[in-house]
């Protein structure tokens, strides 16, 4: 059977099986209590060490590249590949004997550097889009994964954030990605261990200012 | 059609050993798990209410939601195709594989995608199919179906795992010896073929009809490296899925994961909208979501409604004193446990999967954990009476159930059968508190004592009480 004719033949039945319509009800706003923090860095910062995933605050954007290098010196990595994003490109790297790479992935070993456009402090998620500086197969093909967040992008839940994304794109960008720690499976004799297909390690860097 | 029946394969399944072990593990591991998880929020009852109230709402404007959802995601250059049978889902999908001149498929984890069986069909048809997630690839190195919704593999034991693996990929000297080292291998084999696929294949746990949105939840990332690497994106899914809107997205979500895995978000939840924008730096080019019908809109129309609110969450799996003891084999089809013994004969046909509902011991559980609130114990058991009409149950079964009636109609002679009936059990434990031996009902006599009766029965301490 055709595509149509299916869609024609289903929709026929459910028309005929589903009730009145009722369009004032299209929308209805949540009436559970959808969890409000007083200290939302407190919350999300919790929440991300329960995640497995490490975290640092740093005062402001320029003070990236110096904890960053910290962090690559352990092992010979000098190649970040990053989003093509002014807060992340202006910065100096150079000094710090860093590179950023923009173009394709061509390496296993890769760390990948992106920046949240929310965090959800009841989560510890970050909430990462798709647009023409961020390739979204990067968050997933990582080696290592570095997030940068600004602390006013912190929301208290998922439905704030929504609201949130929804009045920042029209139309929604292709993909939006919560990410909640790094990538982990239980599939192999019931063992929970990181590091499946995605990234084997997450940080997050909180930005304050 | 299966040719050995529920209690047949439920005795396969007691008799394996390993998976005896995994299960033990699994059943004592996963309640508490989830109930820890639960203890932590305190909205859990009004969340549920609300969120039923809006699945319901769903169902109610199926029509309007799907057609606003196919709107949507036409609109921003995707593709929604209309399948009313599992055939016919296959051969949308082959068709689009076909029209890209595909060779190489990766495919995430869908149970829509198992209903249809489409991973042989599509091997049939001559594509490189390859399932991505790690405990779909580990049944497909074994030539099995799933046992669980959510972990397909749960049954396979490490050392299991292991063997398959020696047997499947070019080892050499190196060894696997823990889990870790079996995903690295596994991670790094798959890594290449993600890079060389033509076409993804996932599925949804949601579909957002305000923005044609599609709502993949997982913790390994191979769904989302299937919705981003390769030129095509195709999302296998059925009509039930779909929400009107991110809120009730955001409460569907809020009970699934603790449901399924006790997490209180999964590591990646992601939120797929058309295909690849103009400048975007990745993505696919092309974008179809493939919407299944398979009886949904008769289930629709029918008393047995409420299942479609199921959001695959495996809760009732995963509280069932039978699932947990038989494993999901045993149902001989690809949804197991309480929720697949209602979804298995109304998908199927009550009359190849009868046994099903009847493999139930009515202790309620499942109702009491789905986040749903949908009453399986009630649906398994007017599935039962169905059966029952429909003459389908077991000649053996008919008559002691009309002895049992004809019994039960005559007070007097059932009052003084189970008299002698207690005497002669007491008889036969000769003075100890079990009897060993009965001349009927030997299978269940060979692992069991029967408690032997103390010699009154219920009718008459009930009359020495009231004298």
């Amino acid at each position: 059977m055709t595509s149509q004719q299916s869609r024609y033949n289903i929709l026929a039945k459910l028309r005929s099986a589903s009730h009145q319509h009722q369009a004032e009800h299209l929308h209805s706003e949540p009436d559970y209590q959808t969890p409000r923090f007083n200290d939302p860095i407190e919350q999300f910062t919790r929440v991300l060490k329960a995640h497995h995933t490490q975290w640092e605050i740093i005062p402001d954007w320029r003070e990236l590249p110096l904890q960053i290098a910290g962090r690559l010196q352990t092992s010979t990595q000098n190649t970040l590949h990053a989003t093509k994003d002014k807060r992340l490109t202006q910065l100096d790297w150079q000094s710090h004997q860093i590179t950023l790479n923009h173009t394709s992935f061509n390496d296993d070993h890769q760390t990948v550097i992106s920046i949240a456009d929310v965090g959800i402090a009841e989560t510890g998620t970050l909430v990462v889009t798709s647009d023409k500086n961020t390739a979204t197969t990067h968050s997933f093909l990582a080696e290592h994964h570095i997030i940068v967040i600004e602390k006013n992008s912190l929301v208290d839940n998922s439905e704030t954030a929504w609201k949130k994304l929804n009045a920042m794109f029209k139309p929604l960008p292709r993909a939006v990605n919560f990410i909640s720690g790094p990538s982990s499976s239980a599939d192999v004799g019931l063992k929970l261990e990181y590091g499946a297909h995605g990234p084997r390690t997450l940080c997050v860097y909180i930005v304050e200012h | 059609m299966n040719k050995v029946n529920f209690v047949e394969r439920a005795d396969i399944g007691l008799g394996d050993a390993p998976l005896q072990k995994n299960l033990s593990i699994f059943r004592n591991f996963s309640p508490l798990a989830r109930a820890k998880t639960l203890a932590r929020m305190d909205n859990v009852e009004q969340l549920r209410a609300w969120t039923k109230d809006r699945k319901n709402f769903s169902l109610d404007n199926l029509a309007d939601l799907l057609e606003q959802f196919e709107s949507e995601v036409t609109k921003i250059g995707g593709q929604v195709h209309w399948a009313e049978a599992t055939g016919d889902l296959n051969q949308i999908v082959i068709d689009i594989c076909q029209q890209q001149q595909a060779k190489k498929i990766v495919k995430g984890k869908s149970m829509v995608s198992e209903e249809a069986q489409l991973t042989h069909a599509l091997i049939d048809a001559g594509f490189d199919t390859l399932e991505t997630d790690l405990g779909e690839y580990i049944i497909q190195l074994a030539e099995e179906p799933p046992s669980h919704i959510i972990g397909p593999a749960i049954h396979k034991t490490f050392e299991q795992v292991v063997e398959l693996f020696e047997r499947h990929h070019p080892l050499g000297e190196r060894d696997l010896p823990d889990a870790k080292a079996v995903m690295f291998e596994a991670r790094q084999l798959l890594r290449e073929k993600f890079l060389e696929a033509d076409i993804g294949i996932t599925g949804a746990n949601y579909l957002i009809a305000e923005s044609g949105t599609v709502g993949l939840v997982t913790n390994e990332g191979n769904g989302d490296l299937c919705s981003s690497l390769p030129k095509t994106h195709i999302v296998v899914t059925s009509i039930d899925k779909i929400v009107p809107d991110f809120d009730t997205a955001m409460a569907v979500q809020r009970l699934l994961v603790p449901s399924a895995t006790a997490q209180d978000i999964t590591c990646y939840t992601s939120f797929y909208t058309g295909p690849k924008r103009t400048d975007d730096a990745d993505g696919p080019e092309n974008f179809h979501v493939v919407l299944l019908d398979n009886k949904r809109s008769d289930i629709l129309q029918s008393k047995y409604k409420d299942i479609l609110r199921c959001i695959r969450c495996s809760a009732c799996l995963n509280h069932c004193p039978i699932y947990t003891r038989t494993g999901g084999h045993a149902y001989g089809d690809v949804y197991p446990g309480p929720m697949g013994s209602v979804w298995t004969p109304l998908l199927n046909g009550l009359e190849n999967n009868h046994d099903l509902p009847n493999a139930c011991t009515t202790c309620n559980r499942c109702a009491e954990v789905c986040p749903m609130e949908i009453p399986l114990p009630d649906m398994l058991r007017d599935l039962r009476r169905d059966e029952q009409q429909a003459g389908l149950q077991p000649k053996r079964w008919t008559l002691g159930m009309k002895i049992s009636m004809w019994l039960f109609r005559r007070p007097t002679l059932f009052r003084w059968t189970t008299k002698l009936t207690a005497r002669f059990l007491k008889h036969r434990a000769m003075n100890t508190n079990a009897v060993k031996h009965l001349p009927v009902n030997n299978g269940w006599m060979e692992v069991r004592d029967f408690p032997a009766p103390e010699g009154d029965t219920f009718f008459e301490r009930l009359k020495k009480q009231r004298k």
